[in-house]
């Protein structure tokens, strides 16, 4: 069987991560597609197997014994003296959260050089399930541009298009082929845009180039200093317009 | 304040401990980390903004599992593994659990601990602790997507793992 159900709405819909629509959508699939209830039914052992109760480890009583002694006094009395390897490792606390936090990022993403078309469909897919498409839901171009203050080693140039038949609706972070990215969500109608933004390495305008990847129209080019991937469902003649207006 | 601290933190007493238990090598090592993180918790108790503290707590025994981690291995002398520790608490663990689903259990346990530990964070944050998407990446610092594709990897891993088929391609 020839299936194109995105793996992706699979394990959103195992996990509770899709809307309303989406389950029933990928219900409706499932009852009529025998590969994809059979994976469904692969996950679900999966997962059965991790949910052991032996596989959960709880906290021995002592601990939590140990941990309102030393803890909950300190609470009472502010600067009471916490043990010297407290006190070292407060020292590299901030330095740490923010070491872990790369660092998991850095061992998490695939170490890619250039972004691919692929990689695009797959982090557009992905958006699409529950409410991941933005962490930052405006029309207005004035709150998603600071939004991405201190996020990011760059500001994205961030324009509204409603008057063109464009309106924003948001932004967000993604990780993609190993670089953090601006996406800006646009819709036209209701098809969702998400446009990806990074400085570009290479100099000079690219011309725009699209590609269809498993049914989404991928446009690329490189314009202004930056370079710019719209995905969408949307056909390839709107998305290209969308792309000339968006980057004029 | 140590009142609410109480009342935020203590009922994710073993939600922490089953993290920090996957993610050190020994239960000893767990339960140091737990209790630096309780503590930490503490310090910084005035930065939780109300909302969701199970993925607040977790976040910092996350991080102090990973400082403790990093600190041993930067200190150029990785500590050989603690085989007493291990085996000790293995077999006190083990008894409690009855025979043939402790095999079973077994398997599954060496299979999770066989993965790399970006991987099964992520099993142990979905699967077994049941938290959601949006929480992981709370836990972790990183975007939805990335918990996604992470998860999605981990999965397939664990699935292989475990021998357990897939649907069959045409």
């Amino acid at each position: 069987m020839d299936c194109t159900l995105e793996h992706y709405l699979i394990e959103g819909y195992l996990d509770g991560e899709l809307g309303f629509e989406r389950t029933l959508e990928v219900e409706a699939h499932l009852a009529s597609c025998g590969s994809c209830a059979e994976e469904v039914q692969s996950w679900k052992s999966v997962r059965e197997a991790l949910q052991k109760p032996d596989l959960y480890y709880r906290a021995a009583p002592e601990l939590e014994r140990k941990i309102r002694k030393a803890a909950l006094p300190a609470a009472a009395v502010t600067g009471e003296p916490v043990p010297w390897f407290s006190r070292w490792l407060w020292a590299g606390g901030g330095a740490a959260l923010a070491t872990a936090a790369l660092l998991v990022a850095f061992f998490v993403t695939r170490p890619a050089s250039s972004i691919g078309d692929q990689e695009l469909v797959e982090s557009h897919v992905r958006s699409l399930v529950g409410d991941h498409l933005m962490d930052v839901v405006s029309t207005d171009q004035h709150t998603v541009k600071p939004w991405f203050d201190g996020k990011l080693d760059f500001a994205p140039p961030v324009r509204d298009l409603a008057e063109q038949g464009y309106p924003l609706a948001g932004g967000r972070l993604d990780f993609i082929g190993g670089r953090t990215v601006a996406v800006l969500i646009y819709h036209r109608a209701k098809h969702p845009i998400n446009l990806y933004v990074w400085p570009a390495t290479s100099g000079g305008d690219a011309s725009w180039r699209t590609e269809t990847v498993r049914g989404f129209n991928v446009i690329s080019g490189r314009k202004n200093g930056f370079e710019y991937r719209a995905v969408s469902d949307l056909n390839a003649e709107e998305l290209h317009d969308f792309v000339q207006r968006v980057t004029q | 304040m140590a009142e609410r601290f109480e009342q935020v933190a203590l009922p994710h007493l073993d939600a922490a401990y089953n993290l920090a238990r996957w993610l050190m090598r020994s239960p000893a090592d767990a339960e140091d980390a737990v209790q630096e993180a309780y503590l930490r918790a503490m310090r910084f108790f005035d930065s939780f903004r109300g909302g969701d503290s199970r993925a607040w707590m977790l976040k910092i025994v996350r991080n102090t599992c990973y400082s403790w981690t990093r600190k041993k291995r930067t200190a150029g002398a990785e500590e050989p593994f603690d085989e007493t520790a291990h085996t000790s608490e293995e077999k006190r663990e083990n008894a409690e659990a009855k025979l043939v689903a402790q095999e079973e259990g077994e398997r599954v346990r060496k299979a999770l601990e066989a993965l790399p530990q970006a991987f099964r964070e992520v099993l142990v944050m979905r699967e077994i602790e049941g938290l959601s998407y949006k929480e992981i990446a709370d836990v972790m610092g990183v975007p939805m997507g990335t918990v996604m594709s992470s998860l999605s990897r981990a999965r397939q891993k664990m699935r292989e793992q475990l021998q357990i088929p897939a649907r069959k391609e045409a």
